[in-house]
């Protein structure tokens, strides 16, 4: 399943990237974006991925793709993630 | 062995999800040789193990944690014991503990990673069983057509008999008749003169002519009663069989319409998915196109997923290239820089590609597509991880506080034996003083 998007790093190189999911937990303000990237040494089917999370953040009424702005965010964008995975298996199963 | 060998109700669940791992290949064509309530029963079976292995899975897991939790708060601290023996029995125990979580970690993780096998067999199954019903349809249509053809046969053939034997009684009964009148002739003589032997001898061998004639047109006649009544039997089924066949034949017209309109739907929907930008009423378009195609019974999984994908694609198309929500498209749209990502900041995980598309499918079954074409808001429910995470700290509280009374129990012996030593020590420079005394 490819849903792909093009995304600009801050080298000002634009990539492809892969939509995974968007999850706003209950109990914050913020909404994460988790997206995957090609590892730029290995494009073969069965490579390394990356997965990116990002903010998205209302701005003059528009949903908008932003860094995340600490490690901090970084790693609670992480639990979310997995715990959300997790909990989603769990039910599905 | 063949994936339908897990209906065998003999085999354990281990042997049940081997069979299902060792066929996670397995595809349509595979299974169209299989009737349709094996293939049902196969799908009801591959949740049934699913949902055991994943129960089984979380009770040895959660075996495991106990493990981690005595091995945790075991005290290696030799001094911490009263005897050698108590220490060696501690260490054995905690030794032993080990080895059950090494065996308990191996037993687990044939459970583990099994998802993506189950959902992907799940979706073949579903595929599978559409096209079953598809060629049962046509089967049964042969076949009716064949039982008609039969019947259609059969009655040809009684009616074909009923005229031979009507031909053949009335042949029978002209020659009676003629004898019969013979016979007249002769008993008008009979009225004049008594008959000679030779007339005699007529008479006998006329009257036997009339008999067995009349012999042969009631058995004749009885076989066509009997080819009649057939007739009505065979005309009875081949009803019944029209009846069939007509309603299988309207069945699989609907059917075929509704490939028809099917195939219709998803060649606009591919024809808009390929277009760089769509305008808002073609999304609402490729968005209704979906809906449709989505509930439909006789579309398969493979090609929802396809359309899904395209859909998603479509959508975020449309926009900047970013996550956008619906504005009002007469306002002017401000001029914007779209974020850098940065690396080093947005990195949280790495894998496979697999790994990566499986994560997306498992997401993907959680979403629900609704009016505004983004992706929805999948809830959590952290307090459910916090309130598991809480019974964990409390039983990892609740061996600590036992730890705590067995080390105070520890410092009391302690107590005893250092008050016993002394007294030991005081009975020996008792003994030392009385010997020395003596």
């Amino acid at each position: 399943m490819k849903q792909k998007f093009e995304i600009e790093l801050t080298d000002g190189s634009k990539t492809e990237a892969t939509f995974i999911t968007r999850i706003k937990p209950d109990d914050k303000d913020v909404e994460y974006i988790y997206y995957s990237i090609n590892d730029d040494d290995d494009d073969s089917d069965n490579g390394k991925v990356s997965i990116f999370a990002s903010k998205l953040v209302l701005e003059d009424g528009k949903e908008i793709i932003k860094n995340l702005d600490s490690e901090e965010e970084r790693q609670d964008a992480y639990k979310v993630f997995s715990e959300t995975y997790k909990k989603i298996r769990q039910e599905n199963n | 062995m063949k994936l339908e060998d897990i209906l065998n109700e003999n085999l354990s669940l281990e042997d049940k999800l081997k069979i299902i791992k060792q066929n996670s290949d397995v595809n349509v064509e595979n299974l169209q040789s299989l009737d349709l309530e094996t293939v049902n029963k196969i799908q009801n079976e591959i949740d049934n193990v699913l949902t055991l292995a994943n129960e089984k899975k979380e009770e040895i897991e959660d075996k495991i944690t106990d493990i981690k939790v005595s091995i945790s708060t075991f005290n290696s601290n030799v001094s911490s014991y009263s005897s050698k023996e108590e220490c060696k029995e501690a260490f054995k125990s905690i030794n032993e503990k080990r080895k059950e979580q090494s065996k308990l970690e191996k037993d687990v993780s044939q459970y583990e990673n099994i998802s993506p096998i189950f959902s992907n067999m799940r979706r073949t199954l579903s595929d599978a069983i559409i096209d079953i019903k598809k060629m049962d349809l046509s089967k049964s249509i042969d076949n009716s057509n064949s039982i008609i053809s039969n019947l259609q046969s059969k009655i040809e053939n009684s009616k074909s008999k009923i005229q031979s034997y009507q031909e053949k009684v009335e042949k029978y009964t002209t020659y009676s008749k003629g004898w019969q009148e013979a016979l007249d002739r002769l008993s008008f003589n009979i009225n004049s003169a008594p008959l000679t032997d030779e007339e005699f001898n007529l008479v006998e061998k006329w009257s036997s002519k009339v008999f067995d004639y009349n012999d042969m047109i009631k058995d004749l006649k009885d076989e066509i009663i009997k080819e009649q009544n057939n007739i009505e039997q065979l005309e009875n089924q081949l009803e019944k069989e029209n009846d069939i066949l007509s309603k299988n034949q309207k069945q699989q017209q609907k059917e075929e319409q509704i490939d028809q309109k099917n195939e219709k739907e998803i060649n606009r929907f591919n024809e808009l998915s390929s277009k760089d930008k769509l305008s808002k009423l073609e999304l609402m378009e490729m968005k209704q196109i979906y809906d449709y195609i989505n509930s439909n019974g006789q579309v398969k999984e493979s090609e929802k997923e396809e359309m899904y994908d395209k859909f998603i694609t479509s959508s975020l198309k449309s926009k900047d290239g970013h996550y956008t929500v619906d504005v009002d498209e007469k306002k002017p749209k401000p001029q914007r820089e779209p974020a850098k990502i940065s690396k080093s900041k947005s990195v949280i995980a790495k894998g496979k590609l697999a790994t990566i598309r499986f994560m997306q499918s498992v997401f993907n079954k959680a979403k629900e597509i609704k009016n505004n074409i983004s992706d929805k808001i999948i809830d959590i429910n952290i307090k459910r991880q916090e309130s598991k995470q809480n019974s964990k700290d409390e039983k990892i509280e609740k061996i600590q506080q036992e730890r705590e009374k067995l080390e105070s129990k520890i410092e009391q012996l302690k107590a005893k034996k250092s008050t016993y030593k002394d007294l030991v020590e005081e009975h020996l420079d008792e003994e030392d003083e009385y010997k020395h005394a003596m």
